[in-house]
């Protein structure tokens, strides 16, 4: 499918989620994204669960996921002649992407100012975890890390309790979802211009930027923002329910009635409730007057009729739910993708409808899949990566070797 | 290929787009998309922080609010006596509308207009500015837009290679289109909070905010540029029609693959991790001080074992596996060594030796670290009505064609002379009439209300 990036070229050579994550999305959208990896493979890729049970550099669920549509090669980049390969490479992007610390690759040769020289039009993106320069640059971090520094955690959980991350992975996730509108922002400039540039991308401030509500209370009240557990207010948050947990979310206080009359709950019409601020006075008597009812309701059924009275209810959802929803079915938000090695799975495509479709879902690549093909583009016929090969310039085992067996 | 032959070269432009600007740009509008114009409809958070990041990279931002239904986020025109958003010094001042904190971080560098587009005139000029725009976005839900006359096709009439986006909670079409949806209800329904609790708690936790507006926000900038570049490429428009509920299981997406490869259901765990031990939070000396830290490699594992000077439990727990058993007792090591420090104290040291530790910031910290103070990623913007005060940057830079926050938030109606003066070059007759006719406002009509009744009780 011709796809509106069909013909723009990606080096990949960035590593675990932030990155992958962006090129997933040029990917997706047409572009020809060459994950170059080192030998052993992005450690991504040793991440489980796996498909089948067993370790594998083929079969991690964060790989599949993250690296769908995608060409890989590996390239020992500590070898001249991996280094050279890179160069040919590197003339024939529009697009770089490296999440290595900052200078690492300057080190190699492959630093900004030096891909600059051998190819001036390349948008050269950076995702790291705290930028390119400041106090933090050369940090290590995790998840956990941006949950901490960009003020997540300290509003997460209750306020007698120690802060608590969230689960997965949105600060990397968020990382490389706004490099990827960055980038093609930089692509949309460089067709007037033909001129790139050095894009970076900081997780910690992607992170930080997902919170800037709190920020002003902050900066606007010089207060704190609190640590409040499951909710300040009644019928704004978590609640169980027959078969999980459901959203209760009261909307503006014209449907509060809605609520009354979905819960089978009188009582709760009373004007009492009604007053401002009354739902976080007498938020322990709400509560017993709305758990009754949800406790004998589904979690699905309830979000219906909630929903059906135009409440803004939701309900703690997971993988099995999605695939239960008629909305999500109707929307055709899953993809079935085959893999030689995992099998066929139903995979996440992307968010939005275009009138002219623009996306394909495709499947990740084995381990320097296309190294040969690549190889050969560039002009090596079959001696040359021969010799290649023999250099090491590709790694001890272009088809992978084993993983270390971290994962559940 | 050589980049300059390309199809996104100046070769190829379907679209006939040039770079240059097709309107007046304001003092220090610069970034890659100073050629873009979106005509934003959108309210709240989701859809004005797609449009804050375009106008962060330069794009004209053009926001239409109405004096019946202002955007709510600027609060209600009438505070209630314990004001529910934060205010400017937290005085809600005279035009508590023009002074919420939250409405004017996600709103900076946008003209705003007040106009009503439900009258004839204000149609008029609604119609004029969708014929100069590259993009339409609006996030009223339920089809309520195309119900005011507003929709694809009506907009595509006038201005053929229109994107027009909409950004529903779960998307235009099928059984959930009518839906309304919260950010605080779309991070369930995404899937991330199904991952989030206190290790063995019987809930799940919410996040501290709503993440599924400002998910949905990042995604829709991305598929506009998207889009744009279809365009193009092809000369076509397009209709984007968006689900947040999508974008936030996007960003939970392995765990729809890890449900199909192991039939189990995600769960929370804590501050603990799959694949790294330790992790969690630890204890710090001050109040509600804490330091965060997960374990990836051995490396790290050494380095924290050094610097908490229990070098012995290196060898004893040299595996992951062996650190998830003894999870708790390594937990109890690292806070014996950080209840004696200072939460920046510890992560300092814990750096030092690999560790990828941080400290769980609290606002304060967060806007006046010192890192993002030496990124200068806090700029300052003087507000007409709320004072000079600081806003989060941008989360790229760009070297060559940096964005800037180079404008605070507009009051209500703070740009209706410029726009129609010197974007739609109307002249100061037809801008009075449109004044005259009641189509273009500054004061929320409950204010408005409120001065008329005082006028007759006065007897005036």
């Amino acid at each position: 499918m011709e796809g509106p990036l069909t013909g723009v070229r990606v080096l990949d050579l960035s590593e675990y989620i932030a990155g992958p994550y962006c090129t997933r999305f040029l990917a997706g959208f047409g572009a020809d994204v060459i994950k170059v990896e080192r030998p052993e493979g992005d450690p991504i890729r040793r991440w489980g669960p796996f498909a089948g049970g067993e370790p594998n550099v083929e079969t991690g669920a964060l790989h599949l996921y993250l690296d769908q549509g995608k060409r890989s090669v590996t390239l020992d980049l500590e070898t001249e002649d991996g280094r050279a390969l890179l160069r040919e490479l590197v003339a024939t992007a529009d697009i770089l992407v490296e999440s290595g610390r900052p200078g690492a690759l300057h080190e190699i040769g492959f630093g900004y100012e030096d891909v600059r020289e051998m190819n001036p039009a390349i948008v050269y993106t950076s995702i790291t975890p705290f930028g390119q320069d400041g106090p933090y640059s050369q940090f290590n971090a995790w998840e956990i890390t941006f949950y901490a520094l960009s003020g997540h955690m300290q509003i997460t959980g209750e306020s007698d309790r120690e802060p608590l991350k969230n689960g997965g992975y949105l600060g990397q996730y968020g990382a490389g979802q706004n490099a990827y509108m960055a980038v093609l922002a930089a692509l949309w400039e460089r067709g007037f211009s033909d001129e790139g540039q050095h894009i970076d991308v900081s997780m910690h401030e992607c992170a930080v930027s997902l919170l800037e509500m709190t920020d002003m209370t902050y900066i606007y009240g010089n207060q704190i923002h609190p640590r409040t557990g499951n909710g300040a207010r009644a019928a704004w948050g978590i609640y169980p329910c027959a078969d999980g947990f459901v959203g209760v979310v009261s909307g503006p206080l014209r449907r509060w009635m809605n609520i009354s009359t979905l819960m089978e709950q009188p009582v709760l019409a009373d004007e009492r409730y009604l007053r401002t601020g009354a739902q976080s006075e007498l938020r322990d008597e709400i509560d017993a007057l709305m758990l009754p009812w949800l406790i004998e309701h589904n979690k699905e059924e309830i979000y219906q009729q909630a929903q059906a009275l135009g409440l803004p209810f939701g309900y703690v959802s997971t993988p099995s739910d999605y695939f239960k929803n008629e909305q999500l079915e109707y929307r055709g938000y899953f993809h079935e993708v085959d893999h030689p090695v995992a099998g066929t799975m139903r995979y996440p495509s992307m968010a939005a409808h275009f009138t002219d479709g623009l996306w394909e879902s495709l499947r990740a690549p084995l381990l320097g899949e296309h190294t040969v093909e690549v190889l050969e583009s560039l002009g090596h016929d079959a001696q040359s990566r021969a010799d290649l090969a023999a250099a090491g310039a590709l790694g001890a085992h272009p088809h992978g070797g084993v993983t270390n067996g971290a994962g559940r | 290929m050589t980049s300059s032959s390309n199809s996104n070269g100046t070769s190829g432009r379907a679209d006939g787009s040039t770079g240059e600007p097709r309107v007046p740009l304001r003092n220090g509008q610069q970034g890659p998309l100073k050629d873009v114009i979106v005509l934003d409809c959108s309210m709240v958070w989701a859809g004005p922080y797609c449009t804050k990041l375009l106008g962060d990279m330069g794009a004209t931002i053009i926001k239409i609010e109405a004096n019946r239904q202002l955007d709510s986020i600027r609060g209600p025109a009438i505070p209630p006596p314990i004001p529910l958003s934060h205010y400017a010094n937290d005085d809600p001042g005279e035009d508590p509308w023009n002074r919420s904190g939250y409405f004017n971080k996600t709103n900076r560098n946008k003209l705003g207009m007040c106009m009503n587009i439900l009258m004839p005139e204000g149609r008029e000029v609604f119609m004029e500015l969708a014929k100069i725009a590259d993009v339409v976005i609006e996030n009223f839900g339920g089809g309520v837009f195309e119900r005011m006359g507003y929709g694809y096709d009506v907009i595509k009439a006038v201005n053929d290679d229109i994107v027009y986006v909409s950004m529903p909670p779960s998307g235009n079409g099928g059984p959930e289109a009518r839906y309304v949806g919260y950010g605080v209800a779309i991070e369930q329904l995404g899937g991330i909070v199904a991952r989030t609790g206190y290790l063995r708690d019987g809930m799940p936790m919410k996040s501290g905010i709503n993440y599924g507006d400002p998910i949905a926000g990042i995604h829709t900038a991305g598929y506009i540029m998207t889009a744009l570049l279809h365009r193009r490429k092809t000369g076509r428009g397009q209709y984007v029609d968006l689900s947040q509920r999508e974008c936030s299981i996007n960003w939970t997406g392995e765990s729809v693959l890890e449900y199909q490869i192991t039939g189990e259901e995600p769960t929370w765990i804590g501050n603990r991790d799959h694949y790294m031990a330790p992790s969690g939070a630890y204890r710090c000396q001050g109040e509600d001080a804490w330091v965060a830290l997960a374990v990836g490699s051995d490396a790290e594992w050494s380095g924290l074992c050094e610097a908490i000077g229990r070098p012995e439990l290196r060898g004893q727990y040299a595996t992951l596996e062996a650190r998830k058993a003894a999870h708790a007792e390594i937990d109890l090591a690292i806070s014996e060594w950080t209840k004696g420090r200072g939460a920046d104290d510890a992560m300092t040291v814990l750096q030092q030796h690999g560790v990828a530790a941080g400290v769980s910031a609290d606002s304060r910290r967060v806007v006046e670290d010192p890192h993002l103070k030496a990124r200068s990623f806090y700029p300052e913007v003087d507000h007409i009505s709320a004072g000079r005060h600081r806003l989060v940057g941008p989360a790229w830079n760009m070297d060559r064609t940096p964005g800037a926050v180079y404008a605070a938030a507009p009051a209500l109606g703070q740009h209706n002379d410029f726009v129609l003066r010197e974007i739609l070059g109307k002249s100061e007759a037809e801008v009075q009439a449109l004044r005259d006719a009641g189509v273009l406002e500054t004061t929320p009509a409950e204010i408005l209300a409120q001065q008329e009744a005082a006028k007759a009780a006065s007897g005036d």
